[in-house]
């Protein structure tokens, strides 16, 4: 009879498995599509691309998921579904990258405390951001109407409260 | 208190994805006249724009010292890390024989955290318990430093004393008191006989009831004497030249035994550890000798402070790779119980053992030799084991022949039970009797 095998054990804080962290990135990515594209079909050929890269094995693939957001993002008609890409995209970045990190580690519930708190802000102004630029009637105001969310974009960057950046403090 | 960094910091791939991702959506929203979507670039470029390198080193793993000593069992170690505030180490804790376990850990706002290692317990001695990866993680995860490998600090593990009740007596007892009754005659606590006063006797001893019963008109005073009581001299003789495990495979020595197999040694010093405890409880003096060094054995003394020297002396005993073969027994004192506790698997200690035998020590022979697994074994190992064990049956029978009292530690059984059976099997021998002043 094989015998149990002695394993070490970290004793930490409450942890999140690693099934969790899969599922943020995948819920996000596909909320973030679904919010663009009414298509089931663009699901189908995400789910897999984010199954994978919710694994952290192909986390290569999440550019490519990026980019097809993004594609559904510029072929859907502006609206308020905009702001729900706003805050998956980030989401799903940062999941799949936390995931790619942690390999097999368990993660604790304070990273994703610590480390999520900077990127939700972002989030929220990109998402306050967005909501702004679709106020925007670019028709009738041209370039200019590229140019402000632009210029607002390089604020957001320049003005997200820096207190809330933890290496900034 | 040692401390280890892991190796230097590099930005991770994420930035470069954040740039990517936010190009793309500027450029397709300026191609497509759509400002919501370029608005889309604004976190995630605020995110790339806003990663740094942290300045400081990376996390650094400091054991605390005063975990260094720990008991068998459960063994923890508290590592503490150090890194960047509000960053994270990936910690890995690995030992031998043991799955490693992966860890993300917060580091907090102070940049410091920590946490608690623990592992299988079943060895003891000095040990590298664990081995420790660091990965040290920036706060927003825009950086990642390489991976460095810490390795395992030693700890002292110290044996574990089991209660074990009646243990077996000395064929002589030594002292003016004690725990245990003897036959000479002293303030004690069992009944010796019933005697006509005399000098030295005390008044309070007067047993009236037979003083009236022989002699009604006082002529004569009878009063009751008790045995005195005195303590056993014990000497532990420990066998620390091996250090083998369940596994025949791991005897050369090629590969270690796993982590959560007791080895020989391992079972010699908690035995070790039970019985001083058990015979220092009882009031008896314990000394204790190693056969495989050459410096001088504890002396048979009594008390708490005895015990902790046998513990901390059993806890670093260890196989000498240089020892000199012994040509004599070490001396003893006289009329001392002997506890030889070795694997015999060579001629050495079953040598020693008969020798104190003959010179008329009571010795009682513990088996520590942990139950063998020949499931692994290739066809020659198991040959070679068979050769072997047939040896030191044969020894064991030498020595059964010649007097001493042998049992198994690790026979399955309890070795309370072998131990109170040796006990009775003392007492029905008539093995006690009184050495010393007035005997």
């Amino acid at each position: 009879m094989k015998r149990p095998e002695a394993r070490v054990h970290v004793a930490t804080g409450r942890t999140v498995p690693r099934w969790a962290l899969g599922g943020a990135a995948a819920l996000a990515a596909v909320v973030a599509a679904a919010c663009t594209s009414p298509a089931p079909a663009m699901w189908w050929v995400l789910a897999p691309l984010v199954a994978l890269a919710a694994t952290g094995r192909g986390v290569g693939v999440a550019p490519v998921v990026a980019a097809l957001v993004l594609a559904c993002a510029v072929a859907a008609p502006p609206g308020p579904a905009m702001l729900g890409v706003s805050v998956g995209l980030p989401v799903f970045l940062y999941a799949t990258w936390l995931g790619r990190t942690a390999g097999r580690a368990r993660v604790e519930l304070a990273v994703l405390a610590s480390t999520a708190r900077p990127l939700l802000v972002l989030a929220g102004a990109g998402s306050a951001l967005v909501g702004a630029a679709l106020l925007v009637p670019v028709a009738d105001r041209g370039w200019w109407g590229l140019a402000a969310p632009l210029a607002l974009v390089g604020l957001v960057i320049v003005v997200v409260p820096r207190a809330w950046w933890p290496t900034r403090r | 208190m040692t401390s280890r960094s892991a190796a230097g910091w590099h930005p991770s791939e994420l930035v470069g994805w954040l740039l990517l991702t936010g190009l793309v959506a500027i450029v397709l929203g300026v191609v497509a006249r759509r400002p919501d979507v370029v608005a889309l670039a604004a976190p995630l470029l605020g995110w790339a724009a806003l990663a740094r390198v942290p300045d400081g080193p990376p996390a650094t793993a400091a054991e605390d010292p005063a975990t260094m000593v720990v008991d068998t069992g459960l063994v923890s170690v508290d590592i503490e890390l150090r890194g960047t505030p509000h960053g994270a180490v990936k910690l890995g804790a690995g030992a031998s024989g043991a799955r490693t376990d992966t860890v993300l850990v917060d580091l907090g706002a102070t940049g410091s955290r920590r946490v608690s290692v623990s592992g299988p317990g079943v060895r003891t001695g000095p040990r590298r318990l664990f081995t420790l990866d660091l990965q040290s993680v920036a706060p927003a995860l825009e950086a990642i430093s390489g991976t460095s490998h810490v390795p395992a600090p030693t700890v002292l593990v110290r044996p574990r004393a089991w209660p074990l009740g009646e243990v077996p007596l000395p064929t002589s007892l030594h002292g003016l008191t004690g725990a245990h009754s003897s036959r000479r005659p002293g303030q004690g606590g069992d009944l010796r006989d019933v005697h006509v006063f005399g000098p030295g006797d005390r008044l309070r001893g007067i047993d009236w009831r037979t003083t009236a019963r022989r002699s009604p008109d006082l002529d004569e005073i009878y009063v009751r004497r008790t045995h005195a009581t005195a303590d056993a001299l014990v000497m532990l003789v420990l066998d620390s030249r091996d250090d083998v495990g369940p596994d025949p495979a791991t005897w050369l020595g090629g590969e270690p035994p796993r982590a959560d197999d007791p080895t020989s040694l391992d079972v010699a010093r908690n035995a070790a550890a039970s019985l001083a405890k058990a015979y220092l409880d009882g009031g008896d003096r314990v000394g204790l000798t190693d056969l495989g060094r050459e410096r001088a054995p504890i002396s048979p003394v009594g008390g708490g402070r005895a015990l902790r020297r046998i513990v901390q002396t059993l806890a670093v005993a260890r196989p000498d790779p240089h020892r000199i073969a012994r040509v004599r027994a070490p001396r003893l004192p006289a009329g001392a119980l002997v506890v030889i506790l070795s694997t015999f698997l060579d001629d050495d200690a079953a040598r020693v053992a008969r020798s104190w035998r003959g010179a008329g020590h009571r010795v009682v022979a513990v088996d520590v030799l942990p139950p063998v697994r020949t499931g692994g074994l290739s066809a020659d190992q198991r040959l070679a084991w068979r050769i072997v064990a047939r040896e030191r049956a044969d020894r064991l029978q030498q020595m059964r022949a010649e007097g001493v009292e042998l049992f198994a530690w690790t026979d399955g059984g309890d070795p309370a039970v072998h131990l109170r059976l040796l006990a009775r099997a003392g007492r029905r021998g008539g093995r006690t009797r009184t050495v010393g002043a007035g005997a």
